[in-house]
């Protein structure tokens, strides 16, 4: 290859990458807002409410997850009778602790920090801005 | 070496006595040519979809917008069948005319760069119809969007940045904004540019414009398309649009990565760079292909006839 060739070659490529870097930084660009959702003090049971579990016990613990598989991201249902959520995509099985009991899933269910109110109703932490989505 | 190819490898559907007497009997009864049919859904869907689009909102109103057009607004049923059968007749003319093609090794007449350009049109044309299977803003679609949200972002490192140009999935009331971004302009306009490329002209033939109004008229008039399950409520299985059944159920066994992108990008490269194999690789090339078709087709029928609720095999 000749000198001025591989010079222009060069030249184009480093326009191409001037032109392209802010164009991909600006499509990709999104802010991880802080996002909670406040609901009602649950009766005990387990609840799938939109995209969260709520798992309340007779004594009154709280536990809240994502209802979002993590395997592609379908929402799982609970089914009383065999005490485990199934994903309606994949089916994927998670146990009431919402640990994986048969694939494809790989990992558990999101735990979402959630906190009391006065009010008596609990405020869920859907994203924080050191999550990613 | 490229006319020894073009001699070896020359295949025309006269040389097939059935295929010959099928082609006369479409001639006799004046059908179009597949991609003379793909053409004329094309230019039925995008007039239907610039309909839909004015009474349809993308926002956190969808679903509901979606019903209000097929129950509420006159004929907004028939505008909507339409739209529906023009994209479904779409997506099959263009899948039969790329096989029809990859059948006859057109691949060996054209330059690689427009062999890949027109080729292109197929995937373009699954991501037109996957987009419009999201927006109704059924549970279908709020799942369909999801999981291509998440198959973008298991790609390593541009992931995440790609997942999000196509959908933004964790946004409150802008889970449709993407898609319909993408389905109305950024698709749509990516297929006209690619079809004058192909064929030079974007105006369908009579002929194959009036088998396609038959085509999406009658079953529209006939029968109003189903809003789906509306995005709160319960189903199971939830499957997707029928060509990605093979990969719903591809996806269950595999890795997310692996079955989602790998797999369907190494076929879709195989494919692009077939005028450039070396002539001897060719046939296993095209080996490797026809058998990938026939796996995705069994997979495709077992996700269609044989999975219950929980994806469980059900006969």
């Amino acid at each position: 290859m000749k000198r001025r060739t591989l010079l222009w070659n060069s030249l184009k490529s480093v326009l191409w990458v001037g032109f392209l870097f802010p164009v991909v930084r600006f499509l990709g660009f999104k802010q991880n807002l802080q996002r909670t959702l406040v609901v009602n003090r649950p009766a005990a049971g387990i609840w799938v409410k939109d995209s969260i579990v709520l798992k309340a016990g007779p004594d009154g613990q709280l536990e809240v997850f994502s209802a979002k598989c993590t395997h592609l991201g379908c929402r799982v249902h609970f089914l009383p009778d065999n005490h485990f959520f199934e994903c309606p995509c994949h089916g994927s099985r998670y146990d009431a602790e919402g640990q994986v009991i048969r694939g494809p899933a790989r990992r558990p269910l999101r735990r979402l920090p959630f906190r009391w109110l006065k009010n008596g109703k609990i405020e869920i932490t859907l994203i924080s801005p050191a999550q990613k989505s | 070496m490229m006319e020894r190819m073009q001699k070896s490898l020359n295949r025309t559907p006269l040389q097939y006595p059935v295929l010959q007497k099928l082609r006369h009997w479409r001639q006799n009864l004046g059908l179009p040519l597949w991609g003379e049919l793909s053409l004329a859904s094309l230019f039925v869907a995008i007039l239907s979809g610039v309909l839909l689009a004015i009474h349809y909102d993308p926002g956190p109103g969808a679903f509901s917008s979606v019903v209000k057009i097929n129950e509420t607004i006159p004929f907004g049923f028939f505008i909507r069948g339409v739209h529906y059968y023009s994209a479904e007749i779409f997506v099959i003319a263009t899948i039969v005319h790329t096989l029809d093609h990859f059948w006859r090794r057109s691949f060996i007449r054209y330059p690689l760069g427009m062999w890949m350009m027109i080729s292109l049109l197929l995937p373009l044309a699954f991501w037109a119809d996957f987009t419009g299977f999201i927006l109704p803003g059924n549970l279908e679609g709020r799942f369909a969007g999801e999981i291509m949200h998440h198959l973008a972002g298991s790609i390593p490192v541009i992931g995440q940045t790609f997942a999000n140009i196509l959908i933004q999935v964790d946004q409150p009331g802008h889970f449709f904004r993407l898609p319909y971004l993408h389905h109305v302009v950024t698709i749509t306009l990516a297929l006209i540019f690619l079809t004058q490329v192909h064929i030079q002209r974007l105006t369908p033939f009579r002929s194959a414009l009036l088998w396609t109004l038959i085509l999406c008229i009658v079953p529209a008039t006939l029968h109003t398309v189903s809003v789906g399950i509306p995005p709160n409520g319960v189903a199971d299985p939830v499957k997707g649009p029928w060509y990605f059944l093979g990969l719903q159920e591809l996806l269950s066994h595999a890795a997310p990565f692996w079955a989602g992108v790998v797999a369907p990008a190494a076929l879709l490269a195989l494919f692009l760079s077939l005028p450039a194999l070396p002539y001897k690789w060719v046939k296993s090339v095209e080996v490797v292909l026809w058998l990938g078709l026939a796996v995705y087709v069994v997979l495709t029928c077992i996700a269609a006839f044989f999975r219950g609720p929980g994806w469980a095999w059900t006969f």
